[in-house]
């Protein structure tokens, strides 16, 4: 190996390395400024020069390639002459009167370390003036003091680079160079998704958070009490967050250090780090609420003294009643260059969304309780209902937001204490056709890769039914980077989104017109003799059953249905095939159909027979929604199975969960359990609820019907952070925590086991979720010792072989794993299916589908498809995110997006109000002239209880995973002038 | 605009031989007094063969740096399957410097002959002729040349019947000097922001659009074909006596002189000659006082500096300065110095790319002193200051525009102290710059 003198050490480095790459490897520090981990090298700051022997000029260390024999030192006179001059340079223009009088003491960046480091006197001699920039006045999260700038421009690329964005630029020559928003000063025109990349890079906090600095000032923030890793809690991506406490606040959200194996590699979105701040919100619940009506009697037993039989009257509107009630305008969207003065200053309390907080009359039937009080109710109620109508009149909604433990706990509670097996969680709404198909495909129930592989070894991306850059932004730039390091794309989206946008092919089909799709694209694989003929032989089955099947499936035909021209079936056709690595990604846009497992199924005949999975580069990966609803599924929370995907039916299992929980095995439900919209559903057995962070009153399909029968339980127990939807017809609430106030593993998306540690306490009385499992638990009987969230892992890791090794020792030590964990010095497994798929046989089974169109079509009254989904500023029912300031500052009133045409026709313009009807229900909102809509279609999102979308959606169920056709639904669209009454 | 002056018989001319003749600027004008016979030539060589000849001539850039052309052709990886790319550098911005524009204006087929040649030699297929923005008559002449040359066969699929493919694409900058320095051209090019690029890579290496790329002056590659048909032992011989630097190099001389013009004379000319006796000498009543001779980007000669110096690569360094791009800006007794390099500095610090610290904080700053210096409130302290500036911004940045500007200011406050001192000592100042 070739060898480098540094600084006297002789050290060896791989050929391709730079001087600083040796140097950082062994630990000699090299001051930088521009360079940083993974950006482009532009060696422009120039700080970090060093003498090569024989070499007449210093040379920059993060651009000249270390050589055999070379003789460098990092620190003679000469250099550190060279550095002080590029600092002083830097320091003329920079604002740095603390710095005279015993600020040298507290450096508070980068650049200020260096100017210590180097003993830069202060002296400034005010001749060349302070840098600007722009500022982007008035933003709530990011603001830019470009008088702090120093041009190392660090965020121009890491928002090109790693975002691949490029909001940011510099502008101008010479002296008056600076950093630019867009071409106008206005992010929203450039495209910034508010991902905050540039805060994270900038040596100068010259880019800055604002409400952390708002709320609690500059010097409060720079010395947190203590930093806590933990997983950030919206998507499945999983991102390793950083949490800074001072105080029992957190003062704000950084992400790791870029070099750092996470599987966001230092990167965030918007929501990442500046959607934390809900669970400080004034709106949090600190003390159980009881139901007025609910009395105690002398003997301890709870009497109803409401109305009988229960149906729950409140003074707010319904969900469907209050979207019918007039929205505000959208608000202008800010163009041009703003002035650079008179920049509004924030108010001390920057919740600027006072209007979506917990309405007063919400808290008007409760009454504060005692945690006493609120669990002797409920045990007494669930066994009242158990013991008087049988375990199948209680159910529980686990939650996709909660921890890997606490769901465990939770599917316990409910089959060892409930003795029902009816408990479900949010992947009924979300995967459960993915779950299914893949299930019966290939015993699996999760990706089979990583989501690094696709930027680091594939050559095609098949992206479909998935808005990544907006839904999963972290793992959407990496998509983006992986296609501009030259990576095919191929998008299959009703929508033109942005990835769909910069696609080789996109593929706009109609919407639910999948199957038709897949099975024209499989047909011409095979006519063309393109399909993986060994894959086929050796590791599927009932392949001639699929060939069979597609046969109709002409190119013709697959236009005909999905209104993509023939070609483009085929061109796309041909690239996926041919990969050579295709990665296979899909989500809400395939799942959300009554026809979800066959779409899937499809979708994975594809993929199969041409042999794309099971290879580094060829990942099949269902992107998952929440940030735990893998692990939530596979710790049982699901109502066929216990944890591992092992079958309730099976008396075997039974047996050995029986055994583990100290419970008689009969006591556990040998028949599958009801799912979540079999549950919330006109004559289902159930009378009483206990649900856990679920807001079933704004998710579930038809809500106007929903929320009727929910009214009507005889109990309902809601464990929360807020009053929701949901919440405000219980009998009783539980306070419980927020992902920051807790100890916890949440599995991401390309099963990593992740452990997210508890930054502060829950607020006032509030409790952490899982000791109100185990108080619960132990009141309704079922003996529940568990210390603590690492004793329930090791109990999941006992009864789970594919989490076998998994322990909280390993996750603090390793950061993360994925599993399959099988034994405890297992390294956890990249990708899976490289030999066999875990089915019986090893094979995996084809499965013929046929393409049938959506329940419900467009006709003469309703004659625009609707479809629903997601916006990156918001998250499901809007629970956190509408009350993170930042994020609700960006969307902060529904919408319907439309295309121009469409506009056009029903004679309104962008921000007009138009009231949108189904079947099921109606709302008025605001319209957005869209590109990304096809004519006929239009798209709203689920977010908002001022317009739920769920009023309108269709509840027909899949047959097997019964996930309703969100996704499809004809409405119809009028333009509303005056006021309708509510 | 005519040329403005007939040869003079001490001049060598080889490329200015056609300069002011109309008659052979167009295409059957060229090809009447010979051009495109080097190219047919070339053809029938190997691109090797052709390296060889132009590296025995001992032919070196024009464009400044004085790089041996067969030397930086035989960088450009051979077999590697990936199309190459030559850009021919007419982005002549160099202050003081006008040769280039001369060659585009009367001989376009002989620059479109010596790329061809070139992109021929390096396995390049597309040539792109980066423009200066404001030449808008080369420009011009030179895309009628470019479509005269495809519709006679000259370029495209099949480049005189030959089974070789050169495209050229002439593309027009839009007035930053920085992109005169290669790698900003190449940047320019892909439409990026004109900012020099970092090497390595070198162009060679990884250049326009991340390919093999070699980039030459517009007179490096008009010098080509008349090697070709000439010789490489006739171009070497045109020596005065340095066999280190060989041919003939046009001098733009402006300033004060009689007759600023394009001198094309043999290397090794002596400089005192080509001032007094081919220019004009000095005003009447004026004495030579400095001479900038590279364009504005090297050291300042005082007079016995310029008197003594041979017009060539290393005669000029042992007189303290540098050839450069050999624009001789000639200035007399009634030049004010300090002025003059404020003016220089301002210059730098207009067109600093703003990349690197040094450079664009430094060149500002300079130019910040000097003003002062000129306008009365000048310190003593300013000399160190300046000193300390320049010194931060030599060797010390990606390309060496701030190396330019701090040679005319060190250099200046060397060899002219006395006007310097009048202003600090108040006895000589200027209401505004």
């Amino acid at each position: 190996m070739p060898t480098i003198t540094l600084d006297k050490q002789v050290l060896s480095f791989e050929v391709g390395a730079t001087i600083l790459d040796v140097a950082r490897a062994h630990d000699v520090e090299i001051p930088t400024l521009c360079w940083y981990p993974k950006l482009p090298t532009v060696a422009n700051c120039r700080v970090c020069l060093v003498a090569v022997e024989g070499q007449e000029k210093l040379v920059p260390a993060c651009n000249a390639l270390a050589s055999d024999g070379m003789v460098v030192h990092t620190e003679n006179e000469e250099v550190r002459k060279a550095r002080q001059g590029v600092l002083s340079l830097l320091l003329e223009r920079y604002p740095a009167g603390h710095l005279s009088n015993g600020g040298r003491t507290h450096p508070r960046n980068e650049f200020e370390e260096y100017l210590v480091r180097y003993e830069v006197p202060a002296k400034v001699s005010g001749e060349m003036g302070l840098r600007g920039g722009d500022v982007r006045p008035g933003d709530v999260m990011i603001q830019h003091d470009m008088s702090l700038c120093i041009l190392c421009t660090r965020c121009v690329r890491a928002c090109e680079d790693i975002q691949q964005v490029g909001v940011l630029d510099v502008e101008l020559r010479g002296e008056y160079a600076q950093i630019i928003v867009g071409g106008d000063g206005d992010p929203d025109h450039a495209g910034c998704t508010w991902c905050g990349e540039c805060v994270r890079v900038c040596p100068t906090n010259a880019i800055f958070e604002v409400m952390p600095r708002e709320r609690f000032g500059p010097d409060t923030i720079a010395t947190p009490d203590r930093v806590v890793r933990s997983v950030c809690p919206y998507c499945g991506v999983g991102c390793q967050i950083d949490m800074h406490v001072k105080d029992e606040k957190i003062l704000r959200v950084t992400s790791p250090w870029i070099e750092e194996r996470t599987p966001n590699f230092g990167s965030t979105c918007v929501k990442g780090r500046f959607g934390y701040d809900f669970g400080q919100h004034r709106d949090r619940l600190t003390v159980p609420l009881m139901r007025r009506g609910w009395v105690r009697g002398d003997n301890g037993t709870w009497t109803w003294t409401g109305e009988t039989p229960r149906y729950r009257e409140g003074t707010w509107p319904t969900v469907a009643q209050g979207g019918r009630n007039r929205k505000p305008r959208p608000p202008e969207r800010q163009t041009g260059k703003p002035p650079l003065t008179g920049l509004p200053v924030l108010a001390d309390d920057p919740d600027i969304r006072d209007r979506n907080a917990t309405p007063p009359e919400w808290y008007e039937p409760f009454r504060e309780a005692t945690w006493e009080e609120a669990l002797s109710l409920a045990s007494q109620e669930f066994l009242r209902l158990r013991d008087a109508h049988g375990p199948s009149a209680l159910a529980g909604f686990s939650s996709a937001k909660c921890s890997n433990e606490e769901n465990y706990l939770f599917m316990r509670l409910v089959r060892g204490a409930f003795r029902t097996n009816n408990v479900d969680h949010c992947t009924r709404l979300c995967h459960s056709t993915s779950v299914a198909a893949m299930n019966r495909a290939l015993s699996t129930a999760a990706a089979s890769g990583s989501m690094r592989e696709i930027e680091e070894a594939c050559d095609v991306i098949f992206v479909s039914g998935a808005n990544t850059t907006e839904t999963h932004p972290v793992f959407g730039a990496l998509l983006k980077r992986a296609v501009a390091k030259g990576a095919k794309l191929i998008v299959a989206d009703v929508r033109r989104t942005e990835l769909a946008a910069m696609a080789d092919v996109h593929l706009q089909m109609l919407p639910g017109t999948d199957v038709a799709l897949y099975s024209a694209m499989l047909k011409y694989i095979l006519d063309e003799g393109l399909e993986d003929r060994a894959f086929i032989e050796h590791r599927t089955r009932d392949f001639d059953k699929v060939r069979e099947a597609v046969q109709p499936y002409t190119l013709e035909l697959g236009a005909k249905i999905t209104g993509i021209p023939a070609e483009q079936i085929a061109h796309a056709a041909r690239i996926y095939a041919t990969g050579p690595n295709t990665s296979t990604l899909w989500a809400m846009g395939l799942t959300q159909h009554a026809a979800g497992t066959d779409i899937v199924a499809s979708l994975l005949n594809l993929m199969l027979c041409c042999g794309m999975v099971g290879r580094w580069g060829a990942a099949m990966m269902p992107i998952r929604g929440q940030n735990n609803v893998q692990g939530a599924s596979d710790v049982g929370a699901i109502p066929f199975v216990y944890t591992d995907y092992r079958t309730v039916t099976d008396p075997a299992n039974r047996a050995e969960y029986a055994s583990e929980w100290g419970v008689p095995a009969e006591s556990l439900s040998l028949e599958d359990g009801l799912m979540v919209t079999e549950i919330a559903k006109k004559g289902s057995p159930v009378r009483g609820m206990y649900i856990m962070g679920e807001n079933p009153v704004l998710s579930d399909p038809n809500v106007t019907a929903a929320e009727e029968w929910f009214r009507g339980l005889e109990f309902l127990a809601v464990q929360d952070l807020f009053l929701t939807e949901t919440a405000r017809w219980a009998d009783v609430v539980l306070p419980g925590s927020s992902f920051a106030e807790k100890v916890g593993t949440f599995a991401n998306t390309d099963r990593h086991i992740q452990l997210s540690e508890a930054a502060t306490a829950p607020p006032g009385d509030a409790r952490r979720d899982l000791d109100i499992l185990i108080d619960l638990s132990n009141r309704l009987g079922l003996e529940t010792t568990h210390a603590g969230a690492a004793e329930v892992m090791d109990e999941i890791a006992r009864v789970t072989p594919n989490w076998r090794g998994v322990s909280y020792d390993k996750l603090r030590r390793e950061g993360s794993v994925q599993y399959p964990v099988p034994t405890p010095d297992s390294p956890g497994t990249a990708f899976l299916f490289a030999e066999k798929f875990p089915t019986p046989d090893g094979t995996a089974l084809l499965v013929p589908v046929e393409y049938l169109p959506p329940s419900e079509l467009p006709d003469e009254e309703y004659p625009f498809f609707l479809n629903t989904g997601r916006q990156m500023y918001h998250w499901h029912t809007g629970t956190m995110t509408r009350r993170a300031p930042g994020l609700d500052s960006r969307e902060p009133v529904p919408v319907v997006e439309m295309h121009a045409d469409d506009a056009a026709t029903l004679g309104v313009e962008d921000g007009d109000t138009v009231q949108v009807t189904s079947r099921r229900g109606s709302v008025l909102i605001g319209v957005r002239v869209s590109e990304r809509q096809a004519r006929g279609q239009v798209f709203i999102p689920m977010h908002y209880r001022e317009a739920a979308a769920n009023v309108l959606t269709n509840p027909t169920l899949d047959p097997y995973a019964k996930i309703a056709e969100f996704k499809v639904s004809a409405v119809r669209i009028e333009r509303v002038t005056a006021a309708i009454p509510g | 605009m005519g040329y403005p002056h007939p040869i003079h018989p001490k001049e060598t001319a080889v490329l200015s031989t056609h300069f002011g003749n109309e008659a052979t600027r167009d295409y059957t004008g060229a090809v009447d007094r010979g051009t495109y016979t080097a190219l047919k030539k070339a053809l029938a060589m190997t691109p090797e063969a052709v390296i060889e000849e132009v590296k025995a001539s001992g032919l070196r850039g024009r464009g400044g740096a004085g790089f041996p052309t067969g030397l930086k052709w035989s960088f450009m990886p051979k077999g590697d399957g990936k199309p190459h790319y030559l850009v021919c550098n007419a982005d002549e911005s160099e202050p003081g410097t006008f040769k280039d524009r001369e060659i585009m204006r009367w001989t376009p087929h002989d620059l479109i002959e010596g790329c061809a040649i070139a992109a021929y030699a390096i396995g390049a297929e597309t040539c792109y002729i980066y423009i200066r923005g404001e030449f808008t008559e080369p420009l011009a002449i030179m895309e009628r040349a470019v479509t005269d040359a495809y519709a006679n066969g000259v370029l495209g699929a099949a480049v005189l019947g030959s089974s070789t493919r050169i495209d050229i694409v002439i593309h027009r900058g839009a007035g930053a000097y920085i992109c005169g320095e290669e790698t900003a051209m190449m940047n320019s090019i892909e439409g990026k922001r004109g900012n020099p690029r970092i090497k390595p890579p070198f162009p060679a290496q990884a250049g326009l659009f991340g390919l093999p790329t070699t980039i030459n002056n517009v007179e490096t590659l008009a010098a080509v074909p008349h090697i070709l048909n000439r010789g490489a032992a006739w171009y070497k011989g045109l020596c005065l006596g340095n066999p280190k630097s060989t041919g003939t190099k046009l001098f733009s001389v402006c300033g004060h002189v009689m007759k600023p013009g394009n001198y094309e004379i043999t290397m090794g000319f002596p400089m005192k000659d080509l001032i007094y006796d081919l220019a004009g000498g000095m005003r009447p009543g004026r004495t030579l006082k400095a001479v900038i001779p590279g364009g504005s980007s090297v050291p300042i000669m005082d007079r016995e500096e310029a008197e003594a110096a041979l017009c060539d690569y290393e005669g000029i360094v042992e007189q303290g300065s540098m050839l450069g791009s050999a624009g001789f800006i000639v200035m007399d007794d009634s030049a004010d110095m300090v002025y003059e390099i404020y003016r220089l500095a301002k210059f730098y610090a207009h067109e600093s790319c703003a990349q690197c610290t040094q450079c664009r904080e430094g060149t500002a700053w300079t130019t910040k002193i000097l003003e002062r210096i000129l306008t009365g409130t000048g310190r003593q302290e300013d000399y160190g200051l300046l000193a300390d500036l320049a010194d931060n911004m030599t060797g010390k940045t990606i390309c060496v525009l701030s190396d330019s500007c701090a040679a005319p200011v060190v250099s200046g406050i060397q060899k002219f102290r006395d006007e310097f001192e009048a202003y600090l000592g108040g006895a000589k100042v200027l209401a505004h710059v």
